[in-house]
């Protein structure tokens, strides 16, 4: 404050009450809790979208193996799906990548090489058409008996059903933490407004105007939102940094990554943004209220 | 010209505290610029309270207040900042902030009004060296006599030039010596233009100086004119 101009900020010594000292710490708790739903929302979004791209229009077909050459009843399978007009794609998957698949599970070494392992074909379906999914069962299975059609696309819905519940359950923890953090600097303001009711009745008589008054609160609460934010939100960031780092990666599961882009990052870090303009603006809206009531 | 003009007027003013009986009744004064005036009239006669309407921190309950030829009755909310700034008050219990030091405590009016910083050091000082407190400017009003609080209450209820000083009971916790200079401060102030009004129960202080003096008793106007009078009518013989 270079200019001169005048530091009403110390007039009220709200930044040494009780409550402020409490109250940033609130503020972070929230804060850090609200972060975590907001990110637990916007990387399952992510993740739906991934599903969606991976699993939305594909299906695999099992032909089970056989002592009397598997090859021909693949073979034979294939021609049947890419007969089937709402197919576009149906590509067996290599025995090897199957068996490197099943190595986590059943172990390496000749008990799996000897193992008979049905082969799996993976079918894209053609954009826009309609598969009848239980004709092509019938008719693969008259044809190759015992295969049988994985519909992802079935398990990908209930999935979805889920996770969109995740979503609203991390949306709603989010807004009512921000919402918790906007209660504290309520609180925090009618704490202070007590506290200072004389020096606040002195400063009216020398001709302060409520605006002048409750900028001082509105200031005090922008300070508590940005350091109580600004903690939880690096909290959360850590927490989230850690959690990135235990995931299990990759293919194995089927799971998508859990990452956020740089878009849902920005989204987290504006979260202290808007819990500190929501605490200014009921500050001061508390302020003013409690002052016009006073008379 | 400036005389003639009129700072204060009350016509048939009647004050109540919530439901209870009128602590003032049929109030009629009026306070021309420059001027200075006594209110006395012993404990309990309303004088605290009248001033309370002229400092706007109580609305009259029947007839009419005018400040600056302004009707009260008639601002808003929002302008009663700048009304109150071109009033000092010097309240007994001296209303200093107690964790703001002596210098913090006069710039109060000139911080509320965003004075420049600059100006407000310069002129805190000045004051504070005018009521003889220069040397004490840090210190905090727990530190200082009443005498000391005084004079810091005095400083700023005048750092922002007001036109009109209200002082009540300003000599009620110091001695008499004190009280006589504490007067003659005030009169520097009436001397460069502030209309000034000082109630007191201190009648002997009254009839020390030569100033015009309204008297209350019991929520009434008496008389104006010398104390003198109102005691010659109150207790005649
Ligand atoms: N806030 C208040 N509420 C109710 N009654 C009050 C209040 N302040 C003063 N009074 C009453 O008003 C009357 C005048 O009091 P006051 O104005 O303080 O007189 P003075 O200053 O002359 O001693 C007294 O009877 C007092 O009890
Ligand atoms: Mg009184």
């Amino acid at each position: 404050m270079t200019s001169g101009r005048s530091h009403m900020g110390r007039v009220l010594p709200l930044g040494r009450d009780a409550s402020s000292r409490y109250g940033a710490w609130i503020v972070a708790a929230t804060v850090y809790v609200a972060a975590l739903g907001l990110a637990a929302a916007m990387a399952i979004a992510s993740a739906e979208q991934s599903w969606r791209g991976t699993f939305a229009g594909r299906i695999s077909v099992q032909v089970p193996a056989s002592p009397d050459g598997t090859e021909n009843r693949v073979a034979e399978t294939v021609a049947l799906l890419l007969a089937t007009p709402a197919i576009e794609e149906a590509v067996p998957i290599d025995e090897a990548v199957s068996r490197a698949l099943l190595e986590p599970w059943l172990g390496a070494g000749p008990g799996l090489d000897a193992l008979p392992l049905p082969t799996l074909i993976d079918v894209r379906l053609r954009r826009g058409t309609e598969l009848d999914i239980v004709a092509l069962e019938v008719a693969l299975d008259a044809a190759v008996p015992g295969t049988r059609i994985d519909e992802h696309g079935l398990w990908l819905e209930r999935v979805l059903r889920f996770t969109r519940a995740l979503q609203a359950f991390g949306a709603a923890l989010a807004a009512l933490f921000a919402l918790t953090a906007v209660a504290t600097a309520v609180f925090a303001t009618r704490a202070g407004l007590a506290a200072h009711g004389e020096a606040i009745g002195i400063m009216r008589l020398v001709g302060a105007r409520d605006a002048g008054i409750a900028r001082q609160f509105v200031a005090h609460s922008r300070n508590l939102a940005i350091k109580g934010g600004i903690v939880g939100c690096a909290l959360a960031a850590a927490t989230l940094f850690l959690l990135g780092r235990f995931a299990p990666g990759g293919t194995a599961l089927m799971l998508p990554e859990m990452t956020l882009s740089p878009m849902q990052w920005g989204a987290l870090a504006g979260l202290p943004l808007v819990v500190t303009a929501l605490g200014m603006a009921s500050a001061r809206l508390t302020v003013m209220r409690a002052l016009s009531r006073a008379g | 010209m400036a005389a003639e003009k009129e700072i204060v007027r009350l016509e048939n003013v009647g004050l109540q505290y919530g439901s209870g009986p009128e602590v003032l009744r049929d109030i009629s004064l009026s306070l021309a610029a420059g001027s200075f005036h006594f209110l006395t009239g012993a404990s309990g006669a309303g004088k605290t309270s009248l001033l309370r309407l002229l400092y706007l921190a109580v609305r009259p309950s029947r007839g009419s207040l005018h400040l600056f030829d302004q009707d009260v009755s008639s601002i808003g909310r929002k302008q009663k900042p700048a009304l109150r700034r071109r009033i000092g008050v010097v309240s007994r219990e001296f209303g200093l902030i107690a964790h703001l030091t002596a210098a913090e405590n006069v710039a109060l009016p000139l911080r509320v009004s965003n004075a420049r910083e600059t100006q407000i050091r310069d002129y805190v000082t000045e004051l504070l060296r005018w009521v003889g407190l220069g040397q004490d400017l840090d210190e905090l009003p727990s530190a200082l006599s009443d005498v000391q609080k005084q004079r810091v209450a005095i400083a700023r209820a005048v750092i922002g030039r007001p036109d009109l000083l209200l002082a009540d009971e300003p000599t009620g916790s110091v001695d008499d010596n004190a009280a006589i200079r504490l007067i003659h401060l005030l009169e520097e102030l009436h001397k460069v233009g502030t209309t000034v009004l000082v109630a007191t129960h201190n009648d002997s202080l009254v009839n020390r100086f030569g100033h015009p003096a309204y008297a209350l008793d019991g929520g009434e106007m008496r008389r104006v004119g010398r104390v003198a009078g109102i005691r010659g009518a109150r207790r005649p013989g």
